[in-house]
């Protein structure tokens, strides 16, 4: 009886596990890095990063700072 | 800039990232970028960008600095400015916000219009006390019409 519960929670962890899992989203950048070269003052730098959500759930953008 | 906020499984997004350069002093530059999200696997991603900001007019100094001379006394700042060889701009005039203290540009012989010595002259006539002010100076340059120079310093008794 005492395995049985054992083998009772493992499953239900498991299985709330593989539920959290479904939900999660995935962030991938291709390139986390750019190296603009050189540039003259006073011009104004504009590059983009773009990313892909490769998890099931949905990614959300909380903050954005910079240095 | 951000494009979304929320990005559907398997959609893609994008942060553009701008850097104005014009008061930015000239060599390396690395920006980081941090991104927070609810991935938690990456839940803080770092962007970075790199690039060499390099200067169409480089100066001798940035800050002119009088030291504490009796009023009375007249008191005079030079800084170089050079115009980089490869740019094809002009250096065209300098004034100063401080009624304090006169500027003029002279252009050091032998460079072509490409060297200009800034002369910066705190007046006999000044009051006891600290002063300040900028310098801004004009140029030819489409990307950087203008530039400041500060200039403080304090005026003693006699």
């Amino acid at each position: 009886m005492k395995f049985r519960l054992v083998l009772f929670v493992l499953f239900l962890a498991a299985y709330a596990d593989a539920v959290g899992q479904s939900n999660t989203p995935s962030i991938y950048f291709e390139n986390t890095s750019i190296d603009v070269g050189t540039v003259t003052q006073g011009e104004t730098i504009s590059r983009v990063f773009p990313f892909i959500n490769k998890g099931p759930g949905i990614l959300e953008i909380l903050d954005i700072g910079h240095t | 800039m951000l494009s979304a906020k929320k990005i559907a499984a398997g959609k893609t997004g994008q942060i553009e990232v701008r850097i104005v350069t014009k008061d930015l002093p000239g060599g390396p530059l690395n920006k980081l970028i941090s991104i927070s999200t609810n991935d938690s696997r990456n839940a803080i991603v770092t962007l970075s960008i790199k690039a060499v900001i390099e200067s169409e007019i480089e100066m001798s100094a940035s800050t002119v600095y009088f030291d504490n001379v009796p009023a009375g006394k007249e008191d005079r700042r030079e800084v170089i400015l050079t115009v980089l060889a490869a740019k094809p701009i002009r250096i065209l005039s300098a004034a100063s916000t401080d009624p304090k203290v006169s500027v003029r540009l002279e252009p050091v012989s032998g460079y072509n219009d490409k060297k200009f010595r800034l002369v910066v002259v705190r007046k006999a006539n000044i009051k006891p006390g600290y002063h300040f002010g900028q310098i801004t100076v004009k140029t030819s340059s489409r990307l950087l019409p203008e530039f400041t120079i500060f200039e403080r310093g304090t005026a003693t008794a006699h």
